[in-house]
């Protein structure tokens, strides 16, 4: 009786506010990857109402678990990409050097296909982020691949904590100093833009405080810009920088230092293994491409041992895609840093798990095969590091998203009606280019914006 | 392979060539003048509201309004009766948010600013204070006109803009001027999440920021100036900001905020502002709503659905009773005796038409089909789903052609909505929606005579308008003009310029299409509105009746437009070889 009436207050709890849909697996027999806690052979992994709950030999479940047997299949915990711009409708509001008062959280996609391509790589987690084209560009959202919803809530990753895209280097001039002839044209610039904007921020702040002790009696102008600037100052927002090179790191740790802000992750950071000791130093993550570079003047001075070399100085490391083509071999990019750095297994999983979690600031949630945490599973018919390793099964809380066997046809969730079949041909192959810059042109220099234009890269 | 850009800079180039015909055709006027205000519609079945139908029923109207309503009402001496036995009366329908009768804004050159990430409200789009009243000037273009012949006697109209056009008004659709014909005026502020060009916000996601500080600073500015007005003293002299002016009647939630919604994206963006700023909205022009019904339904807010349907897709069964009215029509022609000459020839040549080779179609194009069908079958359910779930709607002719709309209710109706439902969307629901409930949306004593009469009910497929009741004046619609035959001798006079547009995916282009001459020496060119004056000269161009086709080259590839006029407007189609055809409109600009 009683453990019927527990049983039903847990049905309770699961119907009950908005809580999100999850569910239970027992995986069987695989060969646990976990990440935190060494690699665990023949091991069990159960997930109930969508958390981990056992991990153990011969474990059992009740009749509502679904079984998935793993026998001679590795089992890790869901891959995390810490830069992506996949199930987003707009990436840049490139009009102003400034922008911190969007939110790409406002243009989750939950329809875009490019999702479930991420879940056929194993991908659980991505970093929807805003683009580069401004200097301090707008809030990113973290979410989990909850494919299948029509509902842009639904992706979002409740509590995870907010955070915001700044850009150093080529971008941000080009778009703004060369396009308009205005701050920044130079990488000084683009310093210049920080720091003008924290000090404003710094004003604002003690304009609505002295507001709200009555010690003035109008309110200041209400600016979204300036409250998410804010808050940045009050610690409540992770930074992840666009950046390539080390001057440049090291400008826009001292900058923040000067304003007494301390979380911050770099993304791209392809001279990171010039300062990776100062890195670590500071705290700073990094967010790396295992060997991508010389699109660009910025990104010529690179090295595929980037990746290796910040993780030897005891930077947080990960490698992602910004992609919705390199989203899908992750554990690809991962291995290449035991061809270029000898990184242990553990160590180049951590790459693409534990350590961008930790980035976004959810790495006591997921990331890992640990008990409590998120049941977000990724399975392999190989170790995720061979190349001969093929993703089986994706799960996110407890509910298969992806599975190779039973892998439909057609995946997309909204279906134009009036479409022409040729076009859903050319728009199911088209690749999802890099999208750093997406919108940029279209918008400053076509007039309406689009979603065709690809833009340039990163 | 031509690219996508190539392609459509032809079409701009095939809408430009089309500007200027003119015609002869004689518009029919039937405007007599009226001799008396007082109209009595004898003995029909009234459809007072939704669901109740008064049999042998006779309505007294006089100076524009309902007077009585009943079966034995006497007829005054002065009335001119409308004999309506076995007719229908309904109320005029209200079609709850529409452009109608606002001029399109001319898609002028991006205006230049000084700093794109702080340009002037107006630039940006953002003109809360702008109303109706100025907006239709002095004048109501043709879509007003449109809209009452097929029944509708009022229209939320509201402002065109980008995110924050203006407020809205409720306007009659008679045939007077335009500033007499508000109703009822400044009920709602109407907002959409479209972009400003080249300059914030210029993406969605800077549109939704913008709604945020906007409707923030609005109430803070409005408690302010409450403060202000009841101890001055000591305080700064509040905003003179219109755009913040405007918006306090939102913030205070005396105006709704009618939210263009059309994509269920646009739904979800719209609700979750709704629940951050908490104004009163009205989920407005909505095509694509049923997958977040559920979400819709606790927010309460009173929805308005579009009119707009997808281009019908017919079941295969369906089909093929099509195919078999087309041959009983064929018969009946014969039968009359128009068809002169139908011989064995004839005969023969019809089955070819029919008996298609079936092609074994490939699984994947099988698939595809049928997902687009189930696609097309939600959308045209959706009024349905919703009735279903009690969410009170109305419906609007945002985006909607006037020419698909009677079609597309009925098409409703078919996907499950009742009639009961549709009625009340088209009339009871979007009168209270709108405040407007004592003066409209019924055929009751004392409301604005603005009816409609039909020979049969209105939603028989073979229903048509008879009369029109608007404001005090009677139009008898009789049958409808035969079509002309080709080549009939009427004389046809195009020369003249003349603007188009043409539809494709996602867009439309412009221009403007110069004709010469006349008869069989017709010469025609076109331009666009990316290149204006840039005009090229047509090929191949004839004219067959009121029907003028013609090619224009760009780029070593040919479009082939063909049109057919009818008085100071045209509608055809421009084709583009492998990239199939598109709708092409246009009218002809004032001398």
């Amino acid at each position: 009786m009683k453990k019927y009436i527990l049983s039903l207050c847990a049905m309770m709890v699961a119907f009950m506010g908005t809580a999100q849909e999850t569910g239970s697996i027992l995986i069987k027999n695989g060969t646990v990857l976990t990440i935190t806690d060494g690699v665990k052979e023949n091991t069990d992994v159960l997930i109930k109402n969508g958390k981990i709950s056992k991990i153990g030999k011969n474990l059992s479940a009740d009749r509502s678990t679904q079984i998935v047997d793993a026998t001679g299949q590795f089992v890790m915990p869901g891959i995390v990409d810490a830069h992506s711009h996949i199930a987003l409708e707009t990436v840049n509001e490139a009009t102003n050097p400034v922008t911190s008062e969007v939110f790409v959280g406002d243009g989750l996609d939950p329809q875009d296909v490019g999702i479930y391509r991420a879940l056929a790589g194993g991908v659980t987690i991505s970093h929807a982020m805003h683009g580069s084209a401004n200097a301090i560009g707008g809030e990113c959202e973290t979410i989990k691949h909850r494919y299948g919803t029509w509902d842009p809530d639904d992706l979002r990753m409740k509590n995870a904590p907010r955070t915001i895209k700044f850009a150093l280097g080529e971008n941000p001039i080009r778009v703004h100093g060369e396009g308009r002839n205005i701050t920044p044209s130079t990488r000084m610039g683009v310093e210049q833009v920080f720091r003008s904007a924290f000090s404003e921020a710094q004003l604002y702040k003690k304009a609505w405080a002295d507001f709200n002790n009555k010690i003035t009696r109008t309110p200041p102008h209400y600016s979204r810009r300036m409250e998410t600037l804010v808050d940045i100052l009050d610690g409540e927002i992770i930074i992840h920088c666009h950046s390539y090179r080390a001057d440049e790191l090291l400008m826009l740790m001292n900058v923040l230092e000067d304003y007494g802000v301390s979380r911050l992750c770099f993304q791209h950071v392809n001279e990171g293994f010039k300062v990776a000791p100062e890195l670590a130093k500071f705290g700073a993550g990094a967010s790396v491409f295992s060997d991508w570079w010389a699109y660009k003047f910025e990104v010529y001075y690179s090295t595929a041992y980037n990746a290796a070399i910040l993780v030897r100085n005891g930077v947080v490391t990960s490698i992602n895609s910004d992609s919705g083509e390199l989203i899908r071999h992750l554990y690809h990019e991962a291995a290449k840093t035991q061809r270029y750095g000898d990184l242990t297994d553990n160590e180049a999983l951590r790459l693409i798990t534990i350590n961008p979690a930790t980035q976004l600031g959810i790495g006591d949630r997921v990331g890992s095969i640990e008990k409590g945490k998120d049941g977000d599973i990724a399975i392999f018919s190989a170790h995720p590091l061979s190349v001969y390793a093929i993703p089986q099964m994706t799960i996110v809380d407890g509910i298969v998203k992806f599975d190779l066997k039973n892998d439909a046809q057609d995946m997309r969730i909204d279906i134009d009606p009036e479409e022409k079949f040729d076009d859903t041909f050319i728009n199911l192959n088209a690749e999802d280019e890099e999208r750093c810059m997406q919108d940029v042109y279209n918008e400053l220099f076509l007039g309406e914006s689009s979603q065709s234009h690809a833009g340039h890269k990163h | 392979m031509i690219t996508n850009i190539s392609c459509k800079r032809l079409l701009w180039m095939m809408v430009a060539i089309f500007g200027c015909f003119q015609f002869a055709l004689s518009q029919n006027s039937n405007d007599a003048k009226e001799v008396t205000t007082t109209y009595y519609v004898k003995n029909a079945f009234v459809v007072q509201k939704p669901g109740t139908v008064l049999s042998n029923t006779s309505i007294l109207i006089k100076d524009g309004m309902i007077k009585s309503v009943g079966p034995n009402i006497p007829i005054p001496f002065d009335a001119e009766v409308i004999d309506a036995d076995s007719m229908y009366v309904y109320a005029g329908f209200i079609d709850a948010c529409s452009h109608a009768g606002i001029a399109k804004i001319e898609n002028k050159e991006r205006p230049k600013v000084e700093n794109p990430g702080n340009p002037p409200k107006k630039l940006a789009g953002i003109t809360p204070q702008y109303t109706v009243r100025s907006a239709i000037g002095g004048k109501l273009d043709k879509s007003m006109g449109e809209l009452r012949d097929l029944g509708f006697g009022f229209v939320h109209v509201v402002p065109r803009g980008r995110m924050l056009p203006g407020q809205g008004s409720v306007l009659s659709t008679g045939d007077i001027k335009p500033s007499e014909s508000i109703i009822k005026e400044n009920v709602s502020e109407f907002a959409q999440f479209r972009s400003a060009r080249g300059m914030f916000p210029a993406t969605t996601i800077g549109v939704m920021s913008q709604f945020r500080d906007l409707i923030k600073n609005a109430t803070y500015s409005n408690n302010y100036k409450a403060s202000y007005a009841l101890n001055p003293k000591g305080l700064e002299r509040p905003t003179q900001s219109e755009e913040l002016a405007a918006l306090y009647p939102v913030v205070e939630k005396k105006m709704p905020v009618f939210f263009y919604a059309p994509k269920v994206k646009d739904v979800n963006r719209a609700l979750i502002l709704q629940q951050e700023l908490g104004c009163n909205m009205v989920l407005t022009g909505v095509r694509q709503g049923w997958p977040l019904m559920s979400s819709i339904s606790e927010s309460r807010n009173p929805v308005v659905l579009s009119l707009k349907l997808p281009e019908e897709i017919k079941d295969e069964k369906d089909e093929k009773e099509d195919e078999k009215k087309d041959d009983d029509k064929d018969v009946e022609k014969k039968d009359d005796g128009k068809v002169k000459g139908a011989g064995k020839d004839e005969k023969k040549e019809k089955p070819k038409k029919k008996k298609k080779p079936e092609k074994e179609e490939d699984p994947e194009t099988k698939m595809l089909k049928e997902r687009k069908k189930k696609s097309h079958d939600e959308y045209v359910s959706q009024a349905a789903m919703f009735e279903k779930q009690k969410i009170n709607f109305s419906f609007s002719t945002l985006d909607a052609k006037s020419k698909d709309i009677r079609n597309n209710i009925l098409r409703m109706v078919k996907g499950g909505l009742s009639e009961n439902g549709a009625l009340a969307a088209l009339t009871t629901n979007p009168a209270s929606l709108l405040g407007i409930s004592a003066m409209a949306g019924t055929v009751e004593q004392g409301k604005i005579a603005n009816i409609f009469i039909t020979d049969k009910p209105y939603f028989d497929e073979k229903s048509k308008i008879k009369y029109l009741i608007i404001d005090g004046n009677v139009k008898h619609i009789k049958e409808e003009k035969k079509k002309k035959k080709k080549g009939d001798g009427e004389k046809v006079e195009l020369a003249g310029i003349w603007s188009y547009e043409v539809e494709m995916p996602g867009q439309s282009q412009s221009g403007t299409m110069i004709i010469k001459g006349s008869g069989d020496n017709l010469e025609v060119s076109t331009d666009t509105s990316d290149e204006p004056g840039d005009f090229i000269d047509g090929t191949n161009v004839s004219l067959d009746g009121s029907e003028l086709s013609f090619d224009i080259i760009v780029d070593g590839m040919t479009c082939s437009i063909s049109v057919e006029f009818d008085g100071e407007a045209f509608e055809g189609t421009v084709a583009l070889g492998e990239f199939g055809s598109f709708p092409m409109t246009g009218s002809k600009k004032p001398e």
